[in-house]
């Protein structure tokens, strides 16, 4: 008897343990999340480690509040889903998923998988070089694949995730086409848990849905915060992070900005002093050329 | 060896019962309606080709006559030529009736060359089509046999007996050089073999000679196959015809695993495979994936055509099954081993390429890209996009994105006058701009080339980070937007894109593209505006014509969004 009980202590440990490791959360981690979990730091450009991949399995955002509730950061081998509701907040989303790709590349020399429907691309835009490279994202690191339907997207997005030459893929599906079912997303989720391969779902004008992310992230626009304290500029990206789902504990909502010279996110100031204050005031010096102009005249589309 | 099908009606002459009416086709030539070929039993009652179809009818009146249809000749012919690959890869066509085919090293495949040439006449018939073959040693004998000749098969130095009692047609030449022969009393081809050959030479020109030499093996003749020859081959043929798809499967996986082992001892990996299927009933089907790097590896071939069977689903038709197979490397490339570090990175490459591959394989490879910099201010040609390989080699040091130094350096701003491309005002508060123009007074129509150069301390801050100046998504073909904006070039206020109204917020711009002259096309300049509205979402907004120096109505686009 005393030995059961003596047992039994050890097996509790290896229970929780074994149950973490079937939910799939880190060790320690309970939900809802305890503020004792000690927050990692956030990561800082270091040198090129030798295998990246063996090395951590989460990769945090540098904000401490967000970072504890996932337990430490989003997991990198398990699928996520980037959400907008509508086609224009698309932009957002994609911002939002590119700069968790950016710190994928953090560190990490493997190139990047995006994956996007024809349909995605003519109601979005495609993937713009130069833009990416200012965002801090790139291009050179990105394999796109543009697909006809859904259903070559899917399959793409699932044999990315099984390869271990990527550090993450993307995969772009716009709407609810009927293969992606609860089905189609549990596979994703799997692939990328067995792959070890983040997988990221941006889905544009999107309605939630259930599915096997471990999170699910509904992004909207937000006012861009301010850079070098240029108040009238359009400065860093910003977005309002609704964390819809979350396998590792409580959901949220955050508003977050990104920096992407130093590819790092940091929570948006709550008032954007950009907004409470008109543009630059007019120079004494020059006269107000809209005024001696003319009026302001709309131009309407000729032919 | 020449294959040579004499009557394109072949198919229907086999069929045609004694009693149904002579079946020809004609086609018009020298203005009047011609016989161009005839069926047998057109033949046997006197008809010949060429000859006018008026006078045909006038000798038998009830006949069956059908326009020619060349381009249906030259396709039937070209789908021929597919299936005579069974017999060697060097297929060349022959005129519009016939097939060249060089044999050369293939006959004891099949048992010899008496066996190969059985088997073709025993296949071709059972096809329905009428054929005549003929093998000799070299194209011009093997011609004249197959034509003239009722032998099949002219032995080795033997094509001199063949010439002798032929007519000189035979020789493969022009009709006026025959009947310049003919008006001489010069028959037959054994009338010139020990003739002086400069006169004949001096009368008749030079081809005469020349084809004589070619089909006598005097002069060198190559023939001029469809289809490149592949580097490596392997095929198989089945006793029984195959159908099934694991049965494909493993005939690939064990054709594959034999040029694995040449394409080892070359040191070499396959950048490309064909597969070829045989029908039974001669229709050859043929399969191509390529690789992103040089590939041996069975398995990985085999997955290859597996995903692109995958995609053919019900394109690729068994029919009554296929009874050979052939697997061919066009392409190949130096394959050295790679080195597998023990962190496995070699290993992950590897896995890339695969994927790279079965993505291609299954959806195409011009679908899988890589995007790479070009060298120029107008952001839609500033990128390209290119397959993996072009961008493993644009993507060489030294290049990098948008044709300007790499963020944070200072450089920036220094407008290169060359490229047309300028950064009016960085900022774009009348501040700025205002400050600009009093600087710089030859400047005074806004083509400022540069506030940060000119007032460096003024901004300090700005040489921290740059600003995302280049949009996330950009828009293949700009979207037209209605927008209202203060003349001549204020940055717009509101406007209207998707049937949706957008107020804008703020704004940063205008960044001024001038259009590329050396181009010669009609662009005009572009005032493009970062934009953002009051809720957050961001544009790239250009105006299209300068206000009252390129046009009164500038026209607005929506080129991309901000993420």
């Amino acid at each position: 008897m005393r030995a059961s009980v003596f047992m039994a202590g050890d097996d509790f440990a290896g229970l929780r343990r074994r149950i973490a490791e079937i939910e799939g959360r880190p060790l320690g981690v309970e939900a809802p999340p305890s503020p004792a979990v000690p927050p990692q730091g956030p990561e800082r450009p270091e040198a090129p480690r030798l295998a990246p991949r063996r090395a951590e399995k989460l990769l945090p955002f540098g904000v401490e509040g967000l970072d504890c509730l996932l337990g430490g950061g989003l997991r990198r081998n398990a699928l996520h889903e980037v959400r907008a509701e509508t086609t224009r907040a698309g932009s957002a989303a994609t911002g939002f998923a590119a700069a968790i790709l950016a710190r994928l590349t953090v560190g990490d020399d493997r190139p990047l998988l995006w994956v996007m429907e024809e349909a995605a691309v003519r109601e979005g835009g495609h993937p713009h070089g130069p833009g990416l490279d200012r965002f801090g994202l790139d291009p050179g690191r990105l394999i796109v694949v543009v697909t006809r339907r859904p259903e070559e997207t899917l399959w793409v997005f699932e044999e990315g995730l099984r390869c271990a030459g990527l550090a993450g893929v993307l995969g772009e599906i716009r709407g609810h086409p009927r293969v992606l079912d609860l089905t189609a997303s549990r596979r994703l989720a799997l692939r990328a848990r067995d792959g070890g391969v983040m997988g990221i779902l941006l889905r544009q004008a999107a309605a939630a849905e259930p599915g096997a992310a471990a999170t699910r992230w509904l992004v909207e626009p937000r006012p861009a915060g301010t850079l070098d304290d240029f108040a009238a500029g359009i400065g860093r990206p910003a977005w309002r992070l609704h964390l819809e789902r979350n396998r590792a504990g409580a959901t949220g909502r955050f508003d977050l900005e990104w920096d992407h010279d130093a590819r790092s996110f940091a929570l948006a100031p709550l008032a954007t002093p950009a907004l409470s204050r008109p543009g630059a005031a007019l120079p004494a010096d020059r006269p107000d050329l809209a005024r001696t102009a003319g009026t302001v005249v709309a131009y309407r589309r000729t032919g | 060896m020449l294959g040579h099908s004499p009557s394109l009606e072949g198919r229907t002459a086999t069929q045609n019962v004694r009693e149904t009416p002579p079946l020809v086709v004609v086609a018009k030539a020298r203005s009047a309606l011609r016989l161009v070929a005839l069926d047998e039993t057109a033949r046997r009652r006197g008809l010949h080709r060429g000859q006018a179809l008026a006078d045909a009818r006038a000798i038998i009146p009830a006949i069956d006559a059908v326009d020619a249809d060349p381009t249906s000749d030259a396709a039937l012919l070209a789908a021929i030529a597919d299936w005579a690959e069974r017999y060697t890869p060097l297929v060349a066509l022959d005129g519009q009736d016939g097939l060249m085919l060089d044999i050369t090293g293939c006959a004891h495949l099949f048992g010899g060359e008496a066996e190969l040439v059985a088997d073709l006449a025993a296949r071709l018939p059972a096809q329905g089509f009428a054929a005549r073959a003929a093998i000799a040693d070299t194209p011009g004998a093997a011609w004249a046999a197959a034509r003239y000749a009722e032998t099949s098969r002219v032995a080795s130095g033997g094509a001199r007996d063949l010439l002798v009692p032929l007519p000189f047609a035979a020789l493969r030449l022009d009709d006026d050089i025959v009947a310049a022969l003919d008006r001489v009393g010069l028959k037959r081809i054994g009338q010139i073999l020990d003739a002086p050959r400069a006169p004949l030479a001096a009368r008749f020109g030079a081809s005469l000679m020349r084809r004589l030499d070619q089909a006598l093996g005097r002069e060198e003749e190559a023939i001029d196959p469809r289809r490149p020859v592949a580097a490596l081959i392997a095929e198989r043929r089945f006793a029984e015809p195959i159908g099934l798809e694991d049965d494909i499967a493993a005939t690939i996986a064990s054709l594959a695993a034999t040029l694995a082992r040449n394409l080892e001892q070359r040191g070499e990996g396959a950048r490309r495979f064909e597969l070829s299927l045989f029908r039974v009933d001669g229709v050859v089907t043929r399969l191509g994936v390529g690789t992103s790097r040089p590939v041996r590896a069975p398995k990985h071939v085999l997955g290859l055509f597996a995903e692109k069977f995958a995609s053919l689903a019900d394109e690729l038709d068994a029919g009554f099954g296929f009874d050979m197979a052939r697997l061919s490397v066009p392409v190949t490339a130096p394959d050295t081993p790679a080195q597998v570090d023990l962190a496995g990175d070699a290993v992950g490459e590897a896995d890339l390429g695969q994927l790279i591959d079965r993505i291609g394989a299954r959806i195409g490879p011009e679908r899988v890209r890589r995007i790479v910099p070009r060298d120029s201010h107008i952001p839609e040609r500033s990128e390209a996009w290119t397959d993996i390989d072009a961008a493993a080699h644009a993507l060489s040091p030294g290049r990098h994105w948008g044709g300007l130094p790499p963020p944070s350096a200072h450089s920036r701003a220094s407008g290169n006058p060359g490229s047309g491309h300028h950064y009016p005002s960085e900022s774009g508060s009348p501040l700025a701009r205002g400050r600009a123009d009093g600087r710089s007074a030859t400047n005074s129509d806004g083509e400022v080339s540069c506030v940060r150069a000119l007032d460096p301390p003024l901004f300090p801050a700005f040489m921290d980070a740059d600003p995302i100046d280049r949009p996330l998504r950009l828009f293949a073909r700009p979207e037209p937007v209605e927008a209202t904006a203060a003349v001549p070039d204020g940055p717009p206020m509101h406007f209207r894109w998707r049937r949706a109204l957008y107020r804008i917020a703020r704004s940063e711009g205008p960044e001024r593209i001038a259009p590329e002259w050396w181009r010669n096309d009609e662009d005009e300049t572009r005032d493009y505006f970062r934009v953002e509205d009051a809720t957050g979402h961001r544009f790239w907004l250009f105006r299209e014509g300068l206000y009252g120096r390129e046009t009164i109505a500038p026209r607005w686009y929506l080129h991309g969004v901000f993420g």
